[in-house]
C-alpha cells in the first residue's frame, strides 16, 4: 500500500462507525427503520490477519512443491496387503467362530421358556466369552488416538548423498504409511482437546522394512534421560489417590514434579502455548524430537532432525473453546480427521530435515544435539524440504488398525541410525517392551496393520497367536537341512549395519555438563512468540497454576519463570496470588521467528474450515445461498443452523433446508459464523439465547464473523464492540480499538453477496483467527 | 557453525509483538503490577524507537527508493507517541482518563507498527546486506546488556519517559561504537 493509501485507510479507520439505526428506533418502528436505513457503509475493517510476507511466500512454495509431485505407484500397497484380512458381512449368514450356522441369537437355550439356561449352549457361551475379552490394555501413554492411511513420496533424490534409505530418495515410488495422532495423558475414551502434547507417529512400510518415526507435535521433550519417564508420566497422569483429573496437567503432582526437575521448563512452556490445543491434526506440526542419523551408502553419517509441516498451516483453538469442545464434542479432532478424509480433503504434510555434519557436533554454542530438551533453531540450521505425506484413507476398523498398530522407535531401516541421546536409548527398550503386554505376546508384528511389506523370514517362532505356518525342518542358523536359508544378507547385501563408532567412557550415572542449561531455550521460545501467543501463554500458566492447591509449588514455578523472562514471571505471579519476583537473570534477547505459529499461515485457504450460517424463517435466501455456494466451491464445509431442524421458509417463500438445529451444536465446533439477513429471521434469532450466545462466543474466540444486512441486530444483542462500545457495563469501552473489526465483514441489507464481499469473507476465514479484538468484556 | 544470525528486523518485529502484549497487559492489570508493566512499556518503546531512529530509519532513508517519503511520517508518529507516553506518565496509572488515553495510544502505535512493517522492514530485508542487519542486531543486544548492567539499572526506566528515551538513546549510541564486533 502506498503512503497515501495508508493515510486514507488510517483516516477511514478513525471515522466513527455508523450506529445501527435499528437499535435507536422505537421498538414498534424497529423493522421499518432498519429497512429504510441507508445502505450502511461498512466500517473500515481488516478482513484478514496480517501474515508476514515471508511466511506467506514459504507456505506457497511448500504448496507448489507438493503440487509438482508426479503420480507414482506404490502408495496403495499396504491397503492391498490388508485386503485379504477384510471381512465383508454383507450377504452372509451368522455363524459361530467355528463356522457353524446359528439357529437363534436372541434367546439362550433353556429348559422351557421360563426355565434355567443350559451350559451346553455353545453359541451363548462363545458369544459372551468373546464379549468379555474384547478389551486389551490401553496404552500407558498416548491411549487416546486416531489413525489414517496414506503415503509418503520424496520430491527428488536430493538426500541420496546422505542416506541409503530408498523411501527417502526415490521420487518414483510412494511408500504407504499409517499415521496415529494422539493425546498423551488421558485414557482411551478421553477428550480430544485437553491441554496436552500430541503424538504424531508414522509407520512407513518401506521396501527395506518398517520405519517408525514416533514423534510429537512439539520438537522437545520434558526430560533428558528416559529413566525419568515413569516419573514425569506418573506426575502428569490422574493423581494416584483419587484418579483425578482426567486429561489435564492442571494439578499438583504435575507442577510439583516439573518445578523440581527444571529440565522440563522448555517443554512446559510449549505445553502452555497454543501448540497444546491444535485446531485439527491437519494443522499441527510433527517432530522426530531426537537427533537421529542418516547413513549414506558409503557409510558416511550425518546428524538429522525430522520435521513435519502441515500444508494447511499451524492453527490452534483458544483455551476456553477447547474446554467447551471437550463437552460438546469430545471426538472433535478425530471427527475432523475422519470427515476430512471422507470428503476427499486429504491432510498433507511436508517432511523436512535439518542436516548437521558430524564434525559440527560440538559447533553449537549452547545446544547439545543429544539433549531432547533442546531444539536447533531453523535460522541456525535450515529445514530442507524432502517430500510430502498425504493421508487419503480412513481405517476400516478402529480396533484392528488404530488400536492394534504398534509403533516402535527401534524400527529403522538401512540409511537411518540412532544417536546416544539417552531419552532415545531408553525408548528403544520401552516401546518393544510395552507392546508385549498390550498386544498379548511376541507375535504382534504379524497383526495385519503391523506387518511389513518387505518379506519377513527368520527362525523366530511360536508364542501366543502365531499366525504363520513356517515350513521345513531347520529352525536355526546355521543350517544345512534348510539349504542354509534364510541366508544372512550381510552388510553388502542390504542388511542393516549399525554404523561403526568408537565408544569410550567411564561407567557412571551422570548427565553431561552440556545438558545443564534449562532456561535459555524456554526464553528463546518466549521471545519468538507473537503478542497473542504470549498472552495465551501467560493465561495458560495462570490457569494451570491456579488449579494447584499447594502454594509453595506455585511460588517455585514463578521462580523458574523468572529465569525464563522476568515480565512473564511477574505477569503469571499477578494472576495466581504469588508476590512478584525481583528481576532475575536478564533475557538474552535471542529469537527464532520460525517458532511462532504466525510463521506458518498455510496455503489451503478455507479448505476444510467449518462455517455456521444462522438462519430462521424469513431469512433472505439469496445471500445465504451465494455464500454457501462460494465457500463450498472453495472447499469449506458450510452448515445452515436453524432454531429447529428441517427447513426454514425464506423471505421469498421458498424452503431452505437446514443442516441441523442450533442447539445440537455450538459455535466452538465451527471456524466461522455467518448471521443471515432478513427482518423476520433476525427477530427470532435475537430472541433466542443460543443464537445470541453463538455469535458472542464466536467473536470472543476470535473467529471470522459475517454480518448480512439486518443480521447486525444479532451482533448488537450479543454486545459485541463492533458498532458501538457496548460490551462493557463499567470501565473503559473496548471501542475504539484498532482490532475490534478484525475479521468481521458486512453486507448491506437486502444485498446479494458480491465478489468483493466473498473475497473479504474467504480472506477472513483463511486467516483462521483474529486475536487483536478486544474481547475481555464479552460474556460467552 | 554459529548460533543464530538474528537480524535487527527480527529484533524489531519481536519488539512490536512485545509492545502489543504489554499494552494488553497494562490494560488488564491492577496496582503495582500495572505500574511495573507501564514502566516496562515505556522502556521497551524507548529502546525500540531509539533503535529505529539511530539505525533503521537512516538505513531506510538511504536504501529505499521512497525512503525520503516513508521515513518522516514515522518519525512524527514516534514523537507523538513519546508525547502521549509522557502525558500518561503524568496522569499516573490510576487516573480515570488513563485507560482511554492508553487505548488511543495503543491503536496509534499499532497503526505505526504496521506501517513500518509494510513500508520499511519487509522491504529493507530485500535491499540491505544481511550482515549489516545482523551487525545492527548485535548493537542492540549490546545496548540491552549495557542497560541491564548500568548502575541505574531498572531504576532508570522508572523515570519520566523523556528521560528514559534520552538514557536509552545514549546507551545505544555507546553500543554502536567500534567496541561492537561481529
Amino acid at each position: 500500500m502506498s503512503e497515501q493509501g495508508r493515510r486514507a485507510a488510517k483516516k477511514a479507520a478513525k471515522t466513527p462507525a455508523a450506529k445501527t439505526p435499528a437499535a435507536k428506533a422505537a421498538k414498534s418502528a424497529k423493522a421499518t427503520a432498519a429497512k429504510k436505513a441507508p445502505a450502511k457503509k461498512a466500517p473500515a475493517k481488516k478482513a484478514g490477519s496480517r501474515s508476514a510476507p515471508a511466511a506467506v511466500a514459504e507456505a506457497k512454495s511448500r504448496a507448489d512443491r507438493a503440487a509438482a509431485a508426479a503420480a507414482a505407484p506404490g502408495g496403495d500397497a499396504k491397503v492391498a496387503q490388508l485386503d485379504p484380512h477384510r471381512i465383508i458381512k454383507v450377504d452372509t449368514e451368522l455363524t459361530t467362530d467355528q463356522g457353524i450356522g446359528v439357529e437363534d441369537t436372541d434367546n439362550t437355550l433353556r429348559a422351557g421358556p421360563r426355565g434355567p439356561s443350559l451350559l451346553e449352549d455353545f453359541h451363548f457361551r462363545e458369544k459372551i466369552m468373546r464379549f468379555d475379552h474384547e478389551r486389551i490394555p490401553e496404552r500407558v501413554v498416548h491411549a487416546r488416538g486416531s489413525g489414517a492411511h496414506g503415503y509418503f513420496q520424496p520430491y527428488d533424490a536430493g538426500l541420496a548423498e546422505y542416506t541409503a534409505a530408498r523411501f527417502l530418495t526415490n521420487p518414483g515410488t510412494r511408500t504407504p504409511v499409517f499415521v496415529r495422532f494422539s493425546t498423551v495423558q488421558g485414557s482411551r475414551g478421553s477428550t480430544d482437546t485437553p491441554r496436552d502434547v500430541r503424538g504424531f507417529a508414522v509407520k512407513f512400510y518401506t521396501d527395506q522394512g518398517n520405519f517408525d518415526l514416533v514423534g510429537n507435535n512439539m520438537p522437545v521433550f520434558f526430560i533428558q534421560d528416559g529413566i525419568k519417564f515413569p516419573d514425569i508420566i506418573h506426575a502428569v497422569k490422574p493423581e494416584a489417590h483419587h484418579e483425578m483429573p482426567q486429561a489435564a496437567s492442571a494439578h499438583d503432582t504435575f507442577w510439583d514434579f516439573v518445578t523440581l526437575q527444571p529440565e522440563t521448563m522448555h517443554h512446559v512452556i510449549w505445553l502452555m502455548s497454543d501448540r497444546a490445543i491444535p485446531r485439527s491434526f491437519r494443522t499441527m506440526q510433527g517432530f522426530g524430537v531426537h537427533t537421529f542419523r542418516l547413513v549414506a551408502a558409503d557409510g558416511t553419517r550425518t546428524f538429522v532432525k525430522f520435521h513435519w509441516t502441515p500444508i494447511a498451516g499451524v492453527h490452534s483453538l483458544v483455551w476456553d473453546e477447547a474446554q467447551k469442545i471437550s463437552g460438546k464434542d469430545p471426538d472433535f479432532n478425530r471427527r475432523d480427521l475422519w470427515e476430512s478424509i471422507e470428503a476427499g480433503l486429504y491432510p498433507e504434510y511436508e517432511l523436512g530435515v535439518q542436516i548437521i555434519a558430524e564434525r559440527d557436533e560440538f559447533a553449537f554454542d549452547d545446544i547439545d544435539l543429544l539433549d531432547s530438551t533442546k531444539l536447533v533453531p531453523e535460522e541456525v540450521v535450515p529445514v530442507i524440504p524432502v517430500g510430502r505425506m498425504v493421508l487419503d484413507r480412513n481405517p476400516d476398523n478402529f480396533f484392528a488398525e488404530t488400536e492394534q498398530v504398534a509403533f516402535c522407535v527401534q524400527n529403522i531401516v538401512p540409511g537411518i541410525d540412532f544417536t546416544d541421546d539417552p531419552l532415545l536409548q531408553a525408548r528403544l527398550f520401552s516401546y518393544l517392551d510395552t507392546q508385549l503386554t498390550r498386544l498379548g505376546g511376541p507375535n504382534f508384528a504379524q497383526i495385519p496393520i503391523n506387518r511389513p511389506l518387505a518379506p519377513v523370514r527368520n527362525h523366530q517362532q511360536d508364542g501366543f497367536h502365531q499366525d504363520d505356518i513356517p515350513l521345513g525342518q531347520a529352525n536355526y542358523h546355521p543350517n544345512s537341512l534348510g539349504g542354509g536359508c534364510p541366508v544372512v544378507p550381510g552388510a553388502g547385501g542390504g542388511g542393516f549395519v549399525h554404523t561403526p563408532e568408537h565408544v569410550d567412557g567411564i561407567k557412571e550415572r551422570k548427565r553431561s555438563e552440556t545438558f545443564s542449561d534449562h532456561y535459555s531455550q524456554a526464553t528463546l521460545f518466549w521471545n519468538s512468540m507473537a503478542a497473542w501467543e504470549k498472552e495465551h501463554i501467560i493465561a495458560a500458566y495462570r490457569f494451570e497454576l491456579g488449579k494447584v492447591e499447594h502454594r509453595h509449588i506455585r511460588e517455585r514455578m514463578v521462580e523458574h519463570l523468572n529465569n525464563i523472562d522476568h515480565q512473564l514471571a511477574v505477569a503469571v505471579a499477578a494472576g495466581i496470588g504469588v508476590p512478584a519476583p525481583k528481576p532475575g537473570r536478564p533475557n538474552h534477547g535471542k529469537m527464532s521467528p520460525a517458532l511462532s505459529q504466525a510463521a506458518m499461515p498455510g496455503s489451503t485457504g478455507v479448505v476444510g474450515r467449518k462455517v455456521a450460517v444462522l438462519v430462521a424463517d424469513g431469512v433472505e435466501g439469496a445471500s445465504v445461498e451465494s455464500i454457501q455456494a462460494a465457500l463450498t466451491e472453495d472447499g469449506a464445509v458450510v452448515e445452515l443452523l436453524g432454531l429447529v431442524d428441517g427447513a426454514v421458509t425464506t423471505a421469498a417463500g421458498d424452503a431452505l433446508p437446514v443442516t441441523r438445529a442450533m442447539n445440537t451444536v455450538a459455535s466452538v465446533l465451527y471456524d466461522a459464523v455467518v448471521v443471515a439477513d432478513g427482518e423476520a429471521a433476525v427477530d427470532q434469532l435475537v430472541n433466542d439465547g443460543y443464537a445470541v450466545h453463538f455469535v458472542a462466543e464466536a467473536y470472543k474466540h476470535a473467529k471470522p464473523l459475517a454480518v448480512l444486512g439486518v443480521g447486525d441486530r444479532l451482533v448488537q444483542a450479543a454486545r459485541l464492540p463492533v458498532f458501538e462500545a457496548s460490551d462493557r457495563i463499567a470501565g473503559p469501552a473496548s471501542k475504539p480499538s484498532a482490532g475490534a473489526l478484525d475479521g468481521v465483514v458486512f453486507l448491506a441489507a437486502g444485498a446479494d453477496a458480491d465478489d468483493t464481499f466473498l473475497t473479504d469473507l474467504t480472506t477472513a476465514i483463511a486467516a483462521h483467527r483474529h486475536y487483536d479484538r478486544p474481547v475481555d468484556g464479552i460474556a460467552a | 557453525m554459529r548460533t543464530a544470525q538474528q537480524d535487527v528486523i527480527d529484533t524489531l518485529l519481536g519488539q512490536h509483538q512485545q509492545v502489543k502484549m504489554l499494552f494488553a497487559q497494562v490494560e488488564a492489570a491492577d496496582g503495582d503490577h500495572r505500574q511495573e508493566l507501564f514502566t516496562e512499556l515505556v522502556g521497551t518503546l524507548a529502546l525500540h524507537e531509539s533503535i529505529e531512529q539511530l539505525l533503521v530509519h537512516p538505513l531506510a532513508r538511504q536504501d529505499l527508493p521512497d525512503g525520503r517519503q516513508v521515513v518522516p511520517p514515522r518519525l512524527a508518529e514516534e514523537e507523538d507517541a513519546k508525547q502521549a507516553l509522557s502525558e500518561l506518565y503524568e496522569l499516573g496509572v490510576t487516573h480515570p482518563d488513563f485507560d482511554r488515553k492508553l487505548a488511543a495510544l495503543r491503536d496509534d502505535v499499532t497503526a505505526h507498527a504496521e506501517a513500518e512493517e509494510e513500508l520499511e522492514f519487509n522491504r529493507l530485508r530485500k535491499v540491505t546486506e544481511p550482515d549489516e542487519l545482523a551487525r545492527m542486531a548485535a548493537v542492540v543486544t549490546h545496548a540491552q546488556a549495557l542497560l541491564v548492567d548500568s548502575e541505574q539499572g531498572r531504576g532508570a526506566l522508572a523515570a519520566p519517559p523523556d528521560q528514559v528515551f534520552d538514557r536509552v538513546r545514549d546507551l545505544l549510541g555507546k553500543a554502536d561504537g567500534s567496541e561492537v564486533q561481529r
